[in-house]
């Protein structure tokens, strides 16, 4: 009785996380869903319900997303979003090279660690210009947080007197310099403000 | 957008379940086990005929201890929708059944 209660407890505390979460048009769902466990029988059916629900909402807002996506955007949004999924692709690139032409020396089982965390960090660009394609305001931020950062790390490597001298780090300062720039434009700033899910639910 | 939507076999099953009797509303939880649709598969095909309209939605208190549940049924519009779909979908099977069991 009492695995009985906490199972329906967990499922309506997930789903009203869940709802709280949620942006305001999916909300109603993410409730109904929730007022649905507490007439659930069973002990493991209101998990099996939360699991899909969870599944449901995260569905409906990806899509509402993409669908959203299809508007204009901003060329300064589009460039910004290219540089950064090529950045990322290079940087995956470059480490792949590392594996494929044998640069990584030593056991496998102590490299494979750093080398996903490697690919994981990689992969953050890559994130930022999908949401930045999808307009989400977050990777707005992202993107301008990752361009201080980068270019903070790459006017260090360049004053650093014992490297190799190279144009790539300048270049890379001009893009962060303009990532930051562009992604305050009023134009762009407006673009993200205006990004709304239109999911209608009667009541 | 309104007219154009992927007849599923878990569509069908849904709407064939909601067509049953029309104008009853129905639980969410009533509908799965009805159609046998898990609530991953249920939702996201109720958004869809709630966007198209044709699905209408309400709160409703379902017991003494108040507990509210939203309930769900075919709109005007949902219902002749439901119904063409379902039977283009009935007509389309009995045309196609022939041709597959000669196999």
């Amino acid at each position: 009785m009492r695995l009985l209660i906490s199972t329906h407890r967990v499922s309506a505390a997930i789903l009203r996380f869940l709802a709280e979460s949620m942006p305001p048009e999916l909300r109603p769902w993410a409730e109904a869903m929730r007022a649905e466990t507490d007439f659930i029988e069973g002990t493991f059916a209101p998990l099996t319900w939360t699991v899909g629900s969870v599944w449901a909402l995260f569905k409906a807002a990806a899509s509402a997303r993409l669908v959203d996506a299809g508007r204009e955007r901003p060329w300064a949004v589009r460039f910004v979003a290219v540089y950064y999924a090529a950045f990322s692709c290079e940087l995956a690139a470059a480490i792949a090279w590392q594996v494929v032409a044998g640069k990584i020396h030593g056991p496998w089982q102590e490299s494979i660690f750093p080398l996903l965390f490697c690919f994981l960090l990689v992969l953050l660009p890559a994130v930022i210009a999908i949401g930045l394609w999808l307009l989400d305001d977050a990777a707005r931020w992202m993107a301008i947080f990752f361009a201080v950062l980068h270019a903070v790390v790459n006017c260090a490597w360049i004053s650093n007197p014992e490297v190799h001298r190279s144009i790539m780090p300048s270049f890379r300062i001009a893009m962060d310099v303009s990532a930051i720039f562009l992604m305050n434009r009023p134009a762009v700033r407006g673009a993200f403000r205006d990004y709304r899910i239109d999911l209608r639910l009667t009541d | 957008m309104v007219d154009s939507i992927r007849l599923s076999p878990q569509l069908v099953s849904l709407l064939t379940i909601l067509l049953e009797k029309p104008l009853e509303w129905r639980y969410g939880y009533d509908l799965s086990r009805e159609t046998d649709l898990k609530s991953g598969t249920l939702y996201p095909i109720l958004i869809r005929l709630a966007q198209r309209q044709w699905v209408e939605s309400r709160w409703h208190l379902a017991d003494e201890n108040g507990k509210p549940r939203h309930m769900y049924r075919l709109t005007t519009d949902g219902r002749r929708a439901a119904a063409a779909a379902v039977a283009g979908r009935s007509k389309q099977r009995r045309v196609l059944r022939p041709a597959y069991e000669e196999r």
